[in-house]
């Protein structure tokens, strides 16, 4: 009887074990009690025909307990529309106070260079994500609100007058462009099932702006890769640098970019 | 006098009115029909197919609330999501 050759078996097995290799990467060594840099790429389709393509970066921690007492988080997404439209935006939290937090959040024209800044302020007890979270989680807790552009800036009010105040009325009235890059970035979004939660910050913008209702997408958010590692002691290598740096200096990481002289 | 045992439809139906009269005992954030936000995303992850899936529908539920409360929603469900990439749930 003759056997097979058993070496015509070696370099389909050696491509099959590279290709099981490929698809499930080895499983990350993360302390998870420590701040990790999680980034996601994601692609927003309509049926066939991509819509966009979203880099979401965030900083945060993974364990509860550890997460209570973090001084800061922050999150990106830098959207690449197919039109060619270019949108950078950013909500970073800062706990360190021991008695107020604050919250920025921002969204910016990468293209055109503008930009609106948003500024949650409110008072709490004790450092960290934790006390901040407790703040907010009282009824009977506001904090105050307020708005930044080039050309404007709407002084804080409490959340509960900005309904009944006219902030609303005179951002869109003097930023209708700005106004229409928060609508775009929502319009072209699912407003659930969406993994990459980018419109999450227009519409923290659009609650308190009083913006108007945009008819709802039936887009489809799917995440392609994503890469999770411990930002400290030393920072964790970004999923995609190139994509990065087609934002140019709308692209930073852990700190707002510059808004003042840019 | 004696009484005569009801019929088995007749109980069943009884039981069924109480059951209908009682007010439900709330247990839960209900949230598209059941998701508990307070409840991490793997627990439920049988559930809703994925703990990815978990994850987005309890952010979907928490952002419902105002605006500041987005940010925070957006860190835990960050937090949820990363647990549910390193724990390889997909």
């Amino acid at each position: 009887m003759n056997l097979p050759n058993p070496t015509r078996f070696v370099l389909p097995l050696m491509v099959l074990a590279m290709a099981a290799s490929a698809a499930n990467p080895p499983r990350p060594s993360i302390d998870k009690t420590r701040p990790v840099r999680m980034d996601q790429r994601f692609v927003v389709r309509h049926k066939e025909r991509e819509v966009a393509t979203i880099l979401s970066s965030s900083f945060l921690v993974l364990d509860e307990k550890a997460r209570a007492q973090t001084p800061q988080d922050f999150h990106r997404l830098l959207v690449r529309f197919a039109d060619g439209a270019r949108v950078a935006m950013y909500s970073s939290g800062d706990y360190r106070d021991e008695n107020a937090y604050l919250i920025r959040t921002l969204v910016v024209d990468a293209n055109k260079g503008e930009w609106v800044l948003l500024t949650i302020k409110g008072k709490k007890r004790g450092k960290g994500f934790g006390s901040a979270k407790a703040t907010m989680e009282r009824e009977d807790h506001e904090a105050l609100v307020g708005f930044e552009t080039r050309r404007l800036r709407l002084s804080r009010e409490f959340e509960g007058a900005l309904s009944k105040g006219r902030a609303g009325e005179i951002f869109q009235t003097a930023e209708p462009q700005l106004v229409e890059l928060l609508q775009k970035v929502r319009r072209e979004l699912p407003s659930r099932g969406d993994p990459s939660i980018a419109r999450a910050i227009p519409e923290m913008f659009s609650h308190y702006l009083l913006l108007p209702e945009v008819p709802e997408c039936d887009h489809v958010v799917e995440r392609l890769q994503h890469l999770l590692a411990n930002d400290e002691p030393e920072p964790a290598k970004p999923l995609d640098s190139e994509f990065e740096a087609e934002f140019g200096k709308w692209a930073s990481w852990r700190e707002l970019p510059r808004l003042k002289g840019n | 006098m004696t009484m005569r045992r009801p019929s088995a439809w007749r109980t069943w139906a009884l039981v069924f009115a109480m059951v209908a009269a009682t007010p439900a005992v709330p247990w839960g954030w209900d949230c598209y029909g059941g998701w508990d936000p307070n409840q991490t995303c793997t627990s439920q992850a049988s559930s809703c197919g994925s703990c990815g899936s978990c994850c987005t529908i309890i952010f979907d539920c928490n952002s419902a609330r105002s605006g500041k409360f987005r940010h925070l929603a957006m860190t835990e469900y960050g937090a949820y999501q990363g647990h549910c990439l390193t724990d390889w749930c997909s």
